[in-house]
């Protein structure tokens, strides 16, 4: 049993089933209308009920027979780059591009392993001089480059 | 004809600027480099480019944008061939034979046959967006909405029939897709929808980092995983290019198979230069005389897979540019890059904007033909490309994708939603849900219901309209016979087999 709860459709099903309650709860305020003159709710609410019932059907499927099992995954790349994006997300404007793109290149590099400073320093100092150049300099976007202070 | 004529010189005009001539080579070396490296595709490519794009001209946006996507079909030939990586997912069947060539010398011939392969397929397919688009956009023209819903749904059934693996994972990614596209403000009502109050997804979940995530992101995540970068063959040494003229003539069949395969499976919704190619190199197999040639270094097995996989490419235009509507996602990345620039897609495009139209077709033969220059003299520097270790090179993905989708809208937040999808997209690929339907789902998503809402209104609320308008029921029968089809145990079979060859 634990495997067919463990296979990957049936995961997905769950998935899927989960996003069409998370759709319909979200937007349970939202009113319906009539086919002729549709409110906002309408077709939100058809599609969530298209999902949930391809996910219950993708669910029974797997329930009945021995599907592939989700295969293990390694928690080292999955961490380091979620960590390195959330990073640059939360970082940028107290702190400026320039110390952002340091701090989010040396976590992207431990999602690897075997990093070695002295590379991974220059990587960090070419990406910071490129990106500054072609979007701060060149393409003239408005990104603080320094901590404000 | 005269008028054709004189449109293609007018796009000429416009393409061969100095300009857009430079946008359309730098579009094609930024294709080339990504379609050597594997690991970053065209689309997360496109996606990271885009913010770049708004500082050009609508033309020269779509110009460069257009060199990356056809660009990258290249690219991922040469390495499939010299080093057995194939750059691109749309290259990994020219390994077969291409390698093989490589292993017994031929490299340089199987390297100019799959450039002129796709030379030979890039020109009649331009040929054929020139000759097609227009009359098409006519036809397009006398759509009502009900034929729009039925069109889309036709859409998004073929994308299911022409995905990986099991048709009902696929169809929830369509869905989800379409829902995930709902998020944000209604146009119709201006109400906020399941928005949980965040003020970043006011506008909608953003088609940047949405793909920056699901395909960026997750794809670093997956590659990370299966190994610690795969080690670095050495390339084999090209020496001569020219095919003999045996090789020319075995190819020129093959490869006027593969444009033919290429372009119908590029114009359905949901192919794409990948299931193109796996489709014509089977089919070469099997109308040749000696089919046991193939995999040991026939040379049809390199000509027709690279001639439909540039076909495919693109005839993805003509659904994009006739109809407005993206038959993958990358077209649905350009549509996107259009309406940034202000053009609604349409089947009003050709008439109205004339000048994008025939500017952008004309510099994708220029830019065919800038390729062939590009990967045969310069297949040295492109094959020194692949010794960039992927500890440094995913580092570097990861930056631009960050910074590419915050220049976007200068917002942080989007940056945020492009790391939740990549958390996403990771379990996506750990469960076998494939993300590009999905994409799919999100470009059609608003523009269905919006047709949908109008159908309905018109016909009061009576739904027998999708079937009463000869054009929307021919749509919906074609959507049934596909869905039926692919439930069919003999042609699921052979469906699944195309895959897994």
């Amino acid at each position: 049993m634990s495997r067919v709860l463990a296979s990957k459709d049936f995961l997905a099903g769950g998935l899927y089933l989960a996003f069409g309650f998370l759709g319909l709860w979200l937007g349970r305020d939202l009113e319906s209308g009539t086919a002729n003159a549709m409110e906002a709710g309408y077709f939100p609410r058809l599609v969530c009920a298209l999902l949930i019932a391809v996910g219950a059907a993708l669910a029974a499927t797997a329930l009945m027979g021995e599907g592939e099992v989700v295969e293990r995954g390694r928690l080292r790349p999955f961490t380091f780059v979620t960590l390195s994006c959330l990073a640059f997300a939360l970082l940028l404007h107290p702190f400026g591009l320039v110390l952002t793109l340091l701090v989010s290149t040396l976590l992207a590099a431990f999602a690897g392993g075997n990093v070695r400073l002295a590379p991974l320093l220059l990587l960090a100092a070419v990406l910071i001089v490129a990106n500054v150049g072609i979007f701060v300099l060149a393409l003239r976007i408005q990104i603080p480059l320094w901590p404000a202070l | 004809m005269p008028d054709i004529l004189s449109n293609i010189a007018m796009g000429f005009g416009i393409a061969l600027t100095w300009q857009n001539l430079g946008l359309c080579l730098f579009g094609c070396v930024i294709g080339t480099a990504i379609g050597v490296l594997p690991g970053i595709g065209p689309l997360t490519t496109m996606a990271m480019i885009l913010p770049v794009t708004f500082w050009l001209s609508p033309v020269g946006a779509l110009i460069m944008l257009s060199g990356v996507f056809y660009g990258a079909q290249y690219g991922g030939s040469t390495t499939a061939i010299l080093v057995k990586i194939p750059g691109e997912t749309s290259s990994v069947i020219t390994v077969l034979d291409g390698y093989a060539m490589a292993q017994r010398g031929q490299a340089g011939p199987a390297l100019a046959i799959a450039a002129l392969g796709s030379l030979f397929a890039g020109s009649v397919v331009t040929l054929l967006i020139a000759i097609g688009g227009p009359p098409l956009a006519k036809v397009a023209l006398l759509f009502q909405s009900a034929d729009y819903v039925s069109v889309m749904l036709l859409g998004l059934v073929s994308a299911v029939v022409l995905a990986h693996g099991s048709v009902l994972k696929a169809v929830g990614m369509i869905v989800l897709g379409v829902l995930l596209g709902l998020v944000g403000t209604d146009v119709t009502t201006g109400a906020y929808r399941m928005t949980m109050g965040v003020d970043v997804l006011f506008d909608g979940i953003g088609f940047v980092p949405l793909s920056m995530g699901l395909f960026g992101l997750a794809e670093i995540m997956v590659n990370l995983e299966a190994a610690a970068g795969a080690p670095s063959r050495p390339a084999k040494t090209v020496s001569g290019l020219m095919p003999s003229l045996g090789d020319l003539k075995r190819s020129f069949p093959a490869m006027v198979r593969g444009t033919a395969i290429g372009t119908a499976f590029g114009i359905l919704p949901g192919g794409g230069p990948t299931i193109a190619a796996f489709s014509a190199y089977s089919l070469e197999k099997k109308v040749s005389a000696t089919p046991e040639r193939f995999g040991k270094g026939a040379i049809e097995g390199v000509a027709a897979p690279e001639s439909a996989n540039n076909a495919a490419a693109q005839a993805s235009f003509i659904p994009m540019l006739s109809l407005g509507i993206p038959p993958n996602a990358l077209m649905a990345l350009m549509i996107g890059a259009m309406m940034v620039h202000g053009i609604a897609p349409g089947p009003e495009i050709i008439s109205k904007q004339p000048a994008l139209f025939w500017g952008l077709i004309a510099s994708m033969w220029l830019g065919n033909l800038m390729l062939v220059i590009l990967n045969l003299p310069l297949i040295g520097i492109w094959v020194r490309l692949l010794r960039v270790p992927y500890a440094y090179l995913f580092p570097t993905i990861l930056i631009l994708c960050c910074i590419g989708t915050y220049t976007l809208n200068s917002s942080t937040g989007d940056v945020i939603i492009m790391t939740v999808f990549g958390v996403i997209g990771y379990a996506f690929r750990k469960l076998d849900c494939e993300p590009a339907p999905l994409l799919l789902g999100l470009v059609l998503g608003p523009m269905l219901e919006e047709n949908f809402r109008r159908a309905m209104v018109l016909s009061d609320g009576n739904w027998s309209v999708f079937v009463a308008r000869p054009i929307s029921l021919a749509f919906l029968l074609l959507a049934a016979a596909l869905l039926l089809a692919v439930t069919l145990p003999n042609i699921r079979r052979r469906r699944e087999e195309a895959f897994h060859e």
